[in-house]
């Protein structure tokens, strides 16, 4: 019996958790009741059906997956490359928290005081720490652009920190 | 006749300032998310959808048609300065634009892709003015069975025309149909799906599912290919400049392409807009195809013919004609820029399918109008004007731009509904399609998959409710069958038989 290397088994997380979404959908699905009642379709027939067909899918896709995973030749790059590699596969899991915590900051704190966190964070991961004052002066036009063209231009009520 | 000259009645309109504004404004924002590669048209409307909240409906369609025909042309511009297209439809002009360009002609081979782009998608344009309404008189035609079939026609297609992915487009495809049966039935008043979130009792918004597919997702994919910018940048750094006065074709070069070139490259380029899911990437491939296979100096093809140029960008602009009609007459988005199109439709209340062109005609043609001006004015115009310039907008700071796009997406997200749930949602989606593209799967099956789902489940309960639960009916009835026997067509064409030989040699992509 032949086991994957943790490295390769990584790409196994995607299509596994894609079977586990339609498994899921599947199964809530069989909740909704039966698909046929006096010959006619019930609520629950489409979804039913569809979790059926998204479930084969993604048993396709896992087996495929497998299976040229096993045929892969490892080699492993370079370790600098390697670092270099990782600091950029994070940068998108680093916009994934900034945009979590302004959607949570905006309607506390209001729409100037979260967008400056929140462009100046994104300017930040997409460049880096240099220039700072340059980078923030550009954040605060950024943030007055989008609130001239939301609030002043097309009228959209903006949460404020009071009221 | 009386929608034609609604039409030309429309350009009328253009004469307002503030929706002149708006047109032009729109071409020029679709040209420069168009030119910068990594950015797409479709990220610009989908940026630009929330907006649309507060604006008329008609001038929201006639920018939408606008951002739409620059998006076509706009790509070409990097495609022949530094050999990166800046959006899929410019591949071809990739390989005809760049060896022109290394020899001081790059102006000349942009004025050409500007005359086939003002060609083919004026030609385009003019197809659809024409020929929408009486597709939309024969798709009145259609009966519940044959309209189940049509979509699931479409739904195939699109996903058949993944060739090498199919299954994970079918993947897609039934990620979208799922996320569209959350919520209230529509005929019965239960709610499905809601994973106990009362938000989700009232369904998913068509909005947080564009903004997390196409700008949070583009976000995220940007924000892991920072290395690949920065190689970019020196790219454009390096391009020759390029002056006004060598950007018009001189009459001999654009004798020796011929008329019968940009006409034939325009009507490939409509018919494959008509086709779900193909776009302009492949109506341009087409049509460069097709001018090698006619041309007597084959090998003159991938080291600076302007001939290839003028087909592939009169085919890629033309496809924006033609991917309209299935919008206009069936309410099928052929693509996702006819996709969000057929959401400033769905957000101001319009229904579209069959009876669009008949009840909303007034709202239609003027759209039409736009699509027109932008391809024989503002193409040219633009060019023209902004030529010498398109190097210094495409080398824009990468780091400001991204900030801009991510404050107006998530607010964007919010202004529709004034709701944070849907700013959350907006990200979830985002998150998802990010895996979805870095996983190669294509996002486009998935929203078409939510915006076509709830027909596809109504008009299938409907259609076995008529027969009395016999799926027999579904050939029984001649349109139905009709539609059935297209699918395996296409599915045969796109999916099984061999594809066509690609005559380019390997380019980087944007």
């Amino acid at each position: 019996m032949s086991f994957i290397p943790i490295t390769k088994s990584k790409r196994l997380v995607f299509p596994l958790f894609l079977l586990a979404f339609c498994l899921l959908y599947f199964i809530s699905s069989i909740s909704l009741g039966v698909p046929l009642e006096d010959g006619r379709l019930t609520p629950a027939f489409f979804p039913l059906t569809l979790g059926v067909i998204s479930t084969a899918f993604a048993v396709i896709f896992l087996v495929r997956t497998i299976r040229k995973t096993h045929n892969e030749e490892g080699s492993e790059p370079p370790q600098r490359e390697l670092a270099e590699k990782n600091i950029e596969r994070l940068r998108p899991f680093f916009v994934i928290g900034a945009t979590t915590i302004y959607i949570i900051l905006f309607p506390a704190v209001g729409y100037f005081l979260s967008s400056l966190f929140y462009v100046f964070s994104i300017i930040v991961i997409f460049s880096d720490f240099k220039k700072i004052f340059t980078k923030s002066t550009l954040t605060t036009a950024v943030v007055i652009l989008g609130y001239l063209l939301f609030e002043q231009v097309f009228r959209v009520r903006l949460p404020a920190l009071w009221g | 006749m009386d929608f034609i000259l609604l039409v030309i009645s429309s350009f009328e309109l253009l004469l307002n300032p503030v929706t002149l504004t708006y047109v032009v404004l729109g071409f020029l924002i679709g040209t420069i998310f168009a030119a910068i590669p990594g950015l797409t048209a479709t990220l610009a409307l989908a940026l630009l959808l929330p907006l649309t909240y507060s604006l008329n409906v008609t001038t929201a369609l006639m920018a939408c048609a606008s951002i739409y025909m620059a998006g076509m042309c706009g790509g070409s511009i990097t495609a022949t300065t530094i050999n990166i297209p800046g959006a899929p439809s410019s591949m071809m002009t990739a390989l005809e634009g760049y060896p022109m360009q290394q020899r001081g002609q790059g102006a000349l081979a942009l004025g050409h892709a500007s005359l086939g782009s003002m060609l083919g998608g004026g030609l385009g344009a003019i197809l659809l003015i024409i020929l929408a309404p009486f597709i939309a008189k024969a798709s009145l035609l259609v009966q519940t069975p044959g309209k189940f079939s049509l979509i699931a026609f479409a739904l195939i297609v699109v996903v058949a025309a993944q060739r090498g992915k199919i299954v994970k487009a079918a993947i897609a495809a039934c990620l979208g149909l799922m996320l569209a049966t959350i919520g209230l039935d529509s005929m019965v008043p239960i709610a499905r799906l809601t994973f106990g979130v009362p938000a989700l009792t009232a369904g998913i918004d068509l909005m947080p599912v564009i903004i997390g597919t196409f700008a949070i997702s583009e976000l995220l994919i940007q924000a892991g290919s920072i290395a690949e910018h920065r190689r970019m940048s020196k790219e454009i750094l390096k391009a020759q400049p390029i002056k006004r006065r060598d950007f018009i074709p001189p009459l001999s070069s654009v004798r020796e392409i011929g008329l019968w070139c940009y006409l034939k490259s325009s009507v490939i380029g409509y018919l494959v807009g008509t086709l779900p899911g193909a776009g302009g990437s492949m109506g341009s491939f087409l049509a460069y195809v097709e001018a090698v296979r006619t041309s007597k100096n084959p090998e003159s093809f991938g080291k600076g013919n302007p001939k290839g140029i003028a087909a592939a960008e009169s085919a890629n602009n033309a496809v924006c004609g033609g991917a309209l009609v299935p919008m206009l007459t069936f309410g099928i988005p052929g693509d996702p820029i006819t996709a969000i199109v057929l959401g400033v439709l769905v957000i101001n209340g319009i229904q579209p399918g069959p009876q669009l062109l008949a009840d909303q005609a007034g709202l239609v043609a003027p759209m039409l109008a736009s699509l027109l001006f932008s391809a024989v004015i503002l193409i040219p115009l633009t060019l023209f004007l902004l030529g010498p310039y398109f190097i210094k907008i495409v080398s824009i700071r990468k780091d400001v731009l991204y900030g801009s796009i991510a404050l107006l997406a998530v607010v964007g997200s919010y202004v529709a509904t004034y709701s944070v749930f849907q700013m959350y949602l907006a990200m979830v989606l985002g998150i998802l399609a990010y895996f979805l593209r870095k996983n190669g799967f294509p996002v486009i099956t998935l929203l078409l998959g939510f915006i076509l789902g709830p027909n596809l489940e109504d008009f299938l309960r409907r259609s076995l409710a008529l027969s009395n639960g016999n799926p027999l009916t579904f050939i029984t009835s001649l349109d139905s069958l009709f539609f059935i026997m297209l699918t395996l067509f296409f599915v045969y064409f796109l999916a099984i038989r061999k594809p066509l030989e690609n005559p380019a040699t390997p380019i980087k992509s944007s």
